[in-house]
């Protein structure tokens, strides 16, 4: 059976790991990215399924992450979960292209189920 | 020539010996710091597992040396912040077997300054005897004020039902950052508090909380108290606070109260809020309601920088 | 004991008395900071509608911009102020890479003789809080003054092309101004070894800009200085390591001469111990406070200290200045 790749790309390590545990890694590989190009390293070598940003900040600096993590035919879910709550924040990430955006605190039922929905739709795809 | 070269021997031996015991510590230190993210990334998982675990059977987390059981408290802490909607009555048994509750009232004792508060933030992450509730109660009147903030907000975590008795009799008044914490409680639900009554106390700090609770929420029908506030408010800091937060929910701003209050205003606080009215999108003629000629023609170059001239020019 | 003796241990008690303190006071602003910073995460989108406007002067790499713009806080903007004539590379390499298109610029008459040929704005959300200033050159204040007219938050921080924020020093920055609302503040100085200034606007409006004199006899009441460092440079650390212990030298070797001529062995011991001390505690609040900073970078500024303190003339002059020449 297929075995979901998801990297996440977090400068801090606790949230990572807190994320990390919420998702579980009984069936997934679950990757941790400690900077930018890492993370576009290991999507292109490892066909990431789904990448998670635990910052906004990546996307507002001015390289085009999304373009980058989704080369050629392969198109990984983006999750976004940060901080922020105000709406302009919001709106310019889903322009960019994110799939998802959630805020902390974050309850990890809805995560789970997000990312359970997310495992039915390739499935089924 | 012999004694001379002997002090100089004895000086580059004394620096050579510093040097290397400095090195050593140094790295002592990080490989301290190393050890510490460690155990609490490991203690993350373990929290995260037994408040995933359906089963309800109690499973032990174990935490022996005085350095794991503060690396399990700052796991606590941690997952608790940074979620909401957990039960934290499966984190008891884990509490009281690794005697956190003792742990952070000794470290609370013996520090000082923030990293007392550090302490005072953890315990808030725990269910709380009475004993520590009034260890609490006596640092939440303390001089300094992280202190005291960080055990006011552990006490309205352990004890929700008496936030708003405790924040209206404060001696002292809240700053911006206090409330952003308070705010962050009431994202994780740990607070259920009404905007209503607060608006309406009277109370310094329960208004700004409310008003606090309005622009962080987005509750776009609060402004008709929003605008009682502005009209009969003496408080100039509460007004003001009104009356940006009217202008970040995009309300109309076109009210003779707000412009008469408005006027009281100094030129500085007038010019900065035309350039926050700017950024926030207005129009010029919603300033035209508020500001002076010259203030609108001052706001009309700034709006215009947000716009590019798209009419084309015809050369004759 | 001889004078010489009495003068050089004085000196050098003073030495390492001041290097003590300031490791103090900098590793618990480290404390408060590293607090403060944990705490106020989610809170910072509306700390006391606090805002920022940093000002980038002669800007000569990208990602520069690119560090500036990862802030999270929700009240801030970048104005980089670029000669496109001068400069037109990175000004059209930033123009392209952000989507910035030439937008309406009719400038406030608050401040006189600025040389604005342009404003830029992006078309994308995301970057709406970059601004770009096309200003034909005469001197760093101007391109200050040019950045300061189209700021739109209280409070400035001018940025020199190889200084980059501290991460969450906006955040940090909006909750001292914040706690101080009630002081009109004017200024606050971070102190640090690597220093930076946050001025209110309406204060350099007042002063009719950015001058020499901008930051000189400011009222107590008006000014809040941390010892918390806002901001590093992206300068290599290797060129500095030869430059640093060269100074060290050239300061040491004179002294422990002059000591061995007119002294004896023990105060030669006295000086390199206090050498040595000063060292480590430098190098300790530099790994205890703050991982961008290196030790040699925090000796530099020491010296640069010292020396300001006998150039009584320049005293202010080179504060905001010297962030815009090349790192010497």
């Amino acid at each position: 059976m297929h075995r979901r790749k998801i990297i996440i790309y977090s400068q801090d390590s606790f949230t990572a790991e807190l994320v990390a545990a919420i998702i579980g890694c009984t069936d997934k590989d679950i990757i941790h990215s400690h900077s930018i190009e890492q993370t576009e390293e290991l999507c292109r070598e490892r066909d990431a399924d789904l990448v998670i940003i635990l910052s906004t900040a990546p996307l507002l600096g001015g390289r085009n992450i999304i373009k980058q993590l989704r080369r050629e035919r392969h198109r990984p879910e983006i999750y976004v979960i940060s901080w922020r709550h105000a709406e302009q924040a919001i709106l310019s990430l889903l322009e960019c292209g994110i799939d998802q955006y959630m805020t902390f605190p974050i309850c990890m039922e809805r995560l789970k189920a997000k990312i359970a929905t997310n495992d039915r739709k390739e499935r089924e795809s | 020539m012999l004694i001379i070269y002997t002090y100089i021997f004895i000086i580059l031996i004394a620096i050579l010996a510093t040097v290397i015991m400095t090195q050593r510590v140094i790295n002592s230190r990080d490989t301290a710091i190393d050890k510490a993210s460690r155990l609490k990334k490991f203690y993350i998982r373990q929290v995260i597992n037994r408040l995933q675990d359906e089963s309800r059977i109690p499973t032990h987390i174990i935490a022996k040396s005085r350095a794991e059981r503060i690396a399990l408290c700052e796991a606590i802490y941690f997952v608790r912040s940074h979620t909401y909607g957990i039960d934290s009555s499966l984190l008891e048994l884990t509490i009281d077997e690794n005697r956190l509750e003792n742990l952070l009232l000794c470290r609370i004792r013996y520090s000082t300054g923030y990293q007392r508060a550090h302490w005072l933030t953890l315990i808030g992450s725990i269910p709380l005897s009475s004993k520590s509730l009034q260890q609490l109660e006596q640092l939440s009147y303390s001089r300094n004020h992280a202190i005291r903030i960080s055990a006011l907000i552990s006490l309205i975590t352990a004890t929700p039902h008496t936030a708003i008795r405790r924040i209206a009799a404060l001696p002292y008044r809240f700053s911006p950052l206090d409330i952003s914490r308070i705010i962050s409680l009431l994202r994780r639900g740990i607070i259920p508090i009404a905007y209503e009554p607060l608006l309406q106390s009277g109370n310094f700090n329960l208004q700004m909380l409310g008003i606090a609770i309005v622009r962080n929420f987005g509750i776009d029908i609060a402004d008709k108290q929003l605008h009682d506030i502005i009209s009969s408010c003496s408080d100039k800091t509460i007004v003001h606070e009104a009356i940006l937060t009217l202008s970040s929910l995009g309300r109309p701003l076109g009210r003779t109260k707000i412009r008469q209050r408005m006027n009281r205003m100094n030129s500085d606080e007038r010019k900065s809020f035309c350039r926050y009215l700017a950024a926030e999108g207005y129009s010029v003629q919603a300033l035209r309601t508020l500001f002076s000629e010259k203030e609108v023609n001052y706001a009309e170059t700034l709006i215009k920088s947000y716009k590019r001239d798209l009419v084309c020019r015809q050369y004759t | 004991m001889q004078t010489i003796h009495i003068i050089i241990l004085s000196l050098l008690t003073l030495a390492v008395c001041y290097t003590l303190i300031r490791a103090i006071s900098i590793t618990r602003a480290a404390a408060a900071y590293r607090f403060l910073i944990a705490n106020a995460a989610g809170g910072c989108e509306s700390l006391g509608f606090t805002g920022c406007s940093i000002i980038c002067y002669d800007v000569n790499d990208i990602e520069q911009i690119e560090n500036l713009l990862q802030t999270e806080y929700n009240r801030y903007e970048v104005l980089a102020v670029i000669d496109s004539r001068l400069n037109p590379d990175i000004f059209y390499t930033i123009v392209k890479r952000y989507g910035l298109i030439n937008v309406n610029a009719i400038i406030s008459n608050e401040l006189p003789d600025t040389h604005i040929r342009a404003l830029y704005r992006s078309r994308q959300r995301r970057f709406r809080r970059l601004v770009l200033i096309d200003e034909a050159h005469t001197s760093p204040y101007n391109s200050l003054n040019c950045a300061t007219l189209v700021a739109a938050y209280e409070y400035i921080i001018p940025l020199n092309a190889s200084m980059l924020l501290r991460e969450r020093a906006i955040e940090y920055a909006a909750i001292l101004i914040s706690e101080n609302h009630q002081q009109s503040i004017a200024v606050i100085h971070s102190s640090a070894d690597q220093e930076c200034y946050i001025i209110k606007r309406e204060y350099i409006i007042r002063h009719r800009g950015f001058s020499a004199t901008l930051l000189r006899n400011i009222p107590a009441s008006q000014i809040i200085t941390t010892p918390t460092p806002l901001i590093y440079s992206a300068n290599s650390k290797e060129t500095l390591r030869y430059k640093v212990w060269g100074i060290v030298c050239a300061v040491l070797l004179p002294l422990i001469i002059i000591e061995s001529i007119w002294a004896d062995g023990l105060l030669i011991m006295a000086t390199l111990l206090s050498a040595l001390l000063i060292f480590l505690l430098i190098k300790y609040y530099t790994t205890a406070a703050d991982c961008t900073i290196c030790p040699e970078r925090a000796m530099l500024c020491y010296f640069r200290r010292i020396r300001r303190f006998f150039m009584v003339e320049n005293f202010f002059c080179d504060k905001i200045i010297c962030n815009f020449t090349k790192e010497t």
